[in-house]
């Protein structure tokens, strides 16, 4: 493998790593904020059945 | 959610596409080493910032022993890991660098050696991190942090006297030996660009943790109430 | 009660139920025989060789055997609560630490003692250096691997995968004191070089980290 090929190897790998690091973070980030609107739906949904009792 | 991830891409590649623009296209070509010198530009400043946010790891923990503010153990959990990131990119790029031009992947000399121990320190304080049950990972991991950065100089004195005892080659020459000073502007240029860089992966990671904590806390308000 | 004396009195409890049911003197001891056995046959080194290697091969032998030891630390405690008993009580929190760290201490001596005379004979061992520096490492060097392991088998308490949390937090952060350990031993056992700086730097080590563990014990005490 000619020195250049290392050098485009390297900087092509810096570049993955610190983009699919960032990708990384925001899915995350989403999930996180999916699973947070999850929670508050159903506290709403218990607490407004708790107001008003079926029975 | 979208404007910031927006906001952090666009941020990101532009740091990313300036640095790389200047190493690879503005910096003149080294003499004795040739193209494959310009690795250096992202190896040594991967490794700047990645010694600065173990730095910040060790001050967060000790914060958070002290005032035991969720604040501080976020910052101390996203430096820990950006750190082990860049740390990481230092070591994979100083094995790319040293093949070509010393005809070895890797050897135990006392730099590459220091930075790996390094390396595998923080990397066993994120595993602590992870497999901690419970709700008192937080100090523990404080607690480790202290240990891991305790370490560290004397990481560094013993290794560099065990590689005075046994020599070995060494990987490259110091990052300021000499340098050009087109190699040296460029050099100061993506060393800011990366300690930038390392601030708004930190930044991330930090709103990251922080908004993991505020879930958490959510679920165990909700399952308090009954309702969840 | 005062930190020495109920430092003694745990101490000594350890002691008697280890000497009772010698659970992890047979276990350690065991573990380590067959370590030096198997890297026997996996280098078959000569006589020359062996001095060169023994010095790495006597510590790696001693640091998983010492890892046996250093996993059963607290499960009785918290077998019996005794830590939360603990927790209550107006007892200095470093008296049960260092009570620990020297019970372990103490098993690890015995084994390492047990241990030196095989080792001398499976690997024809002679050592070129004074015999009184390889005690001292070996002292400096055990203490380094036992305040450190004692302290992070506490921390390791309530994670998954006990076990192996113990050695993964354990080995980077005593890299230096095994470069130290391992590089002395084969200084002394060869002649060729001599070992003080390695012993300087086990004892800075021992007191660092010694001084650390205990700065910090209480505040991980409570935290379980």
């Amino acid at each position: 493998m000619s020195s250049i090929a290392f050098l485009k190897l390297a900087y092509t790998a810096a570049w993955i790593i610190y983009l699919g690091y960032l990708a990384r973070i925001l899915l995350r980030m989403k999930t996180v904020e999916a699973e947070r609107e999850e929670l508050e739906r159903t506290t709403a949904k218990s607490a407004a059945a708790l107001k008003h009792p079926v029975s | 959610m979208k404007k910031l991830a927006i906001t952090s891409i666009v941020l990101i590649v532009a740091l990313l596409g300036i640095t790389s623009y200047f190493a690879l296209a503005v910096a003149p070509t080294e003499a004795t080493m040739g193209d494959v010198q310009r690795i250096f530009y992202y190896h040594v400043s991967s490794g700047w910032v990645g010694m600065l946010c173990f730095f910040v790891n060790f001050v967060a923990s000790i914060v958070y022993l002290w005032k035991r503010s969720a604040a501080s153990d976020a910052l101390a959990e996203a430096s820990a890991e950006v750190g082990v990131v860049f740390c990481g990119v230092l070591l994979l790029l100083g094995t790319l660098w040293a093949k070509p031009v010393w005809g070895i992947w890797w050897t135990w000399d006392a730099r590459l050696t220091t930075t790996l121990v390094l390396w595998l320190i923080y990397v066993s304080y994120l595993v602590l991190r992870r497999f901690s049950a419970g709700g008192q990972t937080q100090v523990l991991a404080a607690a480790f942090a202290i240990f891991g950065f305790a370490d560290v100089p004397i990481v560094y004195m013993s290794i560099r006297w065990f590689r005075t005892q046994h020599p070995s080659p060494v990987i490259g020459g110091g990052a300021g030996s000499g340098m050009a000073p087109a190699i040296w502007h460029v050099f100061l240029l993506t060393l800011v660009a990366f300690t930038i860089l390392g601030a708004v992966f930190v930044w991330l990671r930090y709103k990251l943790a922080t908004q993991e904590q505020a879930l958490e806390s959510a679920h165990a308000q909700a399952a308090l109430k009954g309702v969840a | 009660m005062s930190v020495l004396r109920l430092t003694r009195a745990t101490l000594m409890k350890d002691l008697r139920m280890e000497w009772r049911s010698k659970d992890a003197i047979n276990s350690m001891l065991f573990f380590a025989l067959l370590v030096v056995v198997i890297f026997s046959f996996a280098f078959n080194p000569t006589a020359e060789e062996s001095r060169l290697i023994a010095g790495g091969l006597i510590w790696v032998a001693f640091l998983f055997a010492a890892v046996v030891a250093l996993n059963q630390t607290w499960a009785r405690e918290l077998r019996n609560q005794v830590l939360d008993a603990y927790r209550v009580s107006p007892a200095p929190p470093n008296a049960l630490f260092l009570a620990k760290a020297l019970g372990n201490f103490l098993f690890v001596v015995v084994l390492e003692c047990l241990m030196a005379p095989l080792f001398v004979i499976f690997y024809e061992l002679r050592s070129v250096g004074p015999l009184w520096q390889l005690i001292v490492v070996a002292l400096l060097g055990t203490w380094a691997l036992v305040v450190n392991g004692t302290f992070f088998a506490a921390l390791s308490i309530r994670t998954r995968s006990r076990e192996i949390m113990l050695p993964l937090i354990l080995f980077p952060i005593s890299i230096p004191a095994l470069l130290g350990m391992v590089d002395a031993t084969t200084s002394i056992l060869t002649g060729e070089a001599s070992p003080d700086f390695w012993i300087k730097m086990l004892a800075v080590y021992d007191i660092v980290f010694t001084a650390i563990c205990l700065l910090l014990f209480e505040t991980v005490l409570n935290a379980e």
